[in-house]
């Protein structure tokens, strides 16, 4: 008996074969990234207790060296928990106290000064020359100086930091028909371009930052919309951000809003204004979220959940706002219409009242920072609150980060002058540079990381950060 | 010329169709079950990570205890168990129990000392 495949049932054999490799493609795609998200997720787990590990065996490294318990070059055992490991090895150790350090400005009747990601740019406008000079972080004199001459003198101007990228300052300066852009890197190399005038105000949130190898700059008032500024060639697009937010770019180098329009609206107006904005990993699952203030509420957005979580108390008002245990918590401090305070901090399903509020300092206006027994409060208007103990004042300035310690130190601006004091309320300190390793015993360690900070001898808290400082502004 | 298809063709075919919608029907039930899976153990990671700052952060610690917590929405609860054990006068050991009733646990451990944070 003789088989034959007719044309037709070839047709349906062919058309088997392919849905049966289509279908088993899908489950392949499927299954590998299955595999991957589990892996990733597997890998999160054992980092959160390798951190875990390695944070608890640095605090022990901490007490250690503040007791004394360790000889000269003698290294800590190795400290384990947890199934993980960890191995300290000192690198440098040196005895430090406060530094200040006076910069003169001679020339400068209106000078603006801002933390950026290398250090602090301080700049001015005298007729149609602009001024600046740069602190590099760690140094304990001035950096660069350079003069740059401009086309007229400015309607006004103002200078931000923190621009991502090469550059170290952004400088808008306001002219009758056209704004003027200018990028300034630490040696005074300028981009200068012109963007439209009524894109940008006194009132706007400015970031910056390199998105697809292009320096972005976004501009954004606190009306949900906002524009996306190129410098190099001045194009400039229309973003929208949802209600209670306005766009920026993230930490990442990610945009947050939607680019809605190649064309530029005229600019909105609203009657709320930002009084600030800034970024924290606040629920602590490794990705910067980013926080809005403005006076009667705060909103935050959660980056890895990609939810929003308002916060308004109905007839209060904000008077603080900030980190309040070190850069994993949000928490805002209301002043209600009888002058009471209370504080609410971010939880896992949104705000509320914070059961150990009696804690906190209360009293202070604006962005809020602390550690052992010193205070700080920065209002968006660069007014700082300094509190040590029970000693309080308040001045014109800044707070960065210039000498790379992890915590903050302040910067003064007067009429002709600038002084920097490098951690108030720090004495006789001993940094330390330490190598860790963190991981399964017997295996590749899965963190390494080095660590510089300072080691007080009180009984205070001691605040550990990464090396390379953090700018907390 | 023969028009339409034969039964055994129609059969073929048809055996086709629903093996390939069968095997279809086995993965996305599999990628959907996985991916919630791993969004639960997302979550709960998270929860452990906030409870452990919460109790690195407290000058009192809690007592040893459990609770549950439900997710935002209340698509999901979470039952958090706190074990807190004195080492010496000045360490103490912090272990953060999280689970879910639709699966996945992490389980996170700390010290701490007096006088650091």
């Amino acid at each position: 008996m003789k088989y034959r495949i007719s044309s037709r049932s070839g047709a349906v054999l062919t058309m088997a074969v392919f849905a049966s490799a289509a279908a088993m493609l899908s489950a392949a795609i499927l299954f590998g990234y299955i595999s991957s998200i589990t892996e990733r997720q597997e890998v999160r787990e054992e980092l959160a207790q390798a951190s875990l590990t390695q944070k608890s065996a640095l605090e022990k490294y901490v007490n250690m060296q503040r007791n004394d318990e360790l000889g000269p070059g003698e290294e800590p055992p190795r400290f384990i928990l947890g199934g993980y490991s960890t191995e300290i090895r000192l690198l440098e150790k040196e005895y430090i106290s406060d530094v200040k350090m006076s910069y003169v400005i001679p020339e400068l009747t209106d000078v603006s000064a801002v933390g950026t990601t290398g250090g602090m740019m301080v700049a001015g406008i005298a007729d149609n020359i602009l001024y600046s000079c740069f602190f590099a972080s760690g140094e304990t004199e001035v950096s660069q100086t350079f003069s740059i001459e401009i086309s007229e003198a400015p309607d006004s101007w103002e200078v931000y930091g923190n621009t991502g990228g090469e550059y170290e300052a952004v400088l808008i300066c306001r002219y009758d028909e056209r704004d003027s852009l200018f990028l300034i890197d630490r040696n005074g190399t300028l981009l200068r371009n012109s963007i439209p005038s009524g894109i940008w105000s006194e009132n706007c949130v400015l970031t910056s930052g390199i998105i697809d190898e292009e320096q972005e700059i976004v501009i954004a008032e606190f009306t949900g919309a906002g524009y996306a500024v190129f410098p190099e060639s001045g194009k400039v697009l229309t973003l929208t951000s949802p209600e209670g937010t306005c766009p920026v770019i993230m930490p990442n180098g990610k945009l947050y809003g939607d680019v809605s329009s190649g064309v530029r609206v005229s600019a909105g107006t609203s009657d709320t204004v930002l009084l600030d904005y800034f970024t924290g990993d606040f629920d602590l699952n490794g990705e910067d979220d980013l926080a809005w203030i403005y006076e009667d509420g705060m909103t935050c957005y959660l980056a890895g959940r990609e939810v929003l979580q308002h916060d308004r108390a109905g007839g209060s008002e904000l008077a603080g706002w900030g980190y309040i245990e070190g850069r994993y918590g949000l928490g805002g401090l209301w002043c209600n219409s009888n002058g009471m305070y209370s504080w609410r901090k971010l939880f896992w399903n949104g705000f509320a009242p914070l059961p150990a509020a009696g804690q906190l300092l209360s009293g202070h206006e604006g962005r809020i920072f602390g550690w052992n027994d010193v205070y700080f409060s920065s209002g968006a208007d660069d007014s700082v609150m300094y509190a040590e103990n029970d000693q309080r004042s308040e001045f014109t300035g800044i707070i960065g980060d210039y000498n790379l310690s992890g915590r903050a130190d302040i910067a003064v601006l007067h009429d002709d002058r600038l002084d920097i004091q490098a951690e108030p309320g720090g004495r006789d300190a001993r940094k330390v540079l330490i190598e860790v390793r963190t991981g399964i015993p017997g295996c590749e360690p899965v963190l390494i990381d080095e660590y510089e900070f300072c080691i007080y001898p009180t009984t205070g808290r001691t605040n550990i950060v990464a090396s390379g400082g953090s700018s907390i502004r | 010329m023969r028009k339409g298809f034969s039964l055994s063709e129609t059969v073929i075919s048809a055996a086709v169709v629903l093996t390939v919608a069968l095997s279809l029907t086995i993965s996305a039930g599999y990628f959907i079950e996985k991916r919630t899976l791993v969004e639960t153990r997302r979550d709960i990671l998270t929860l452990a990570r906030i409870t452990m700052t919460d109790y690195e952060t407290m000058d009192e610690l809690p007592e040893d205890g459990t609770y549950l917590i439900e997710s935002p929405g209340g698509l999901n609860s979470f039952t958090v168990e706190t074990e807190i054990a004195t080492l010496s006068n000045t360490e103490r050991e912090i272990r953060v129990l999280v689970t879910s009733e639709s699966g996945g646990r992490v389980e996170l451990v700390r010290r701490i000392y007096a006088g650091t944070n």
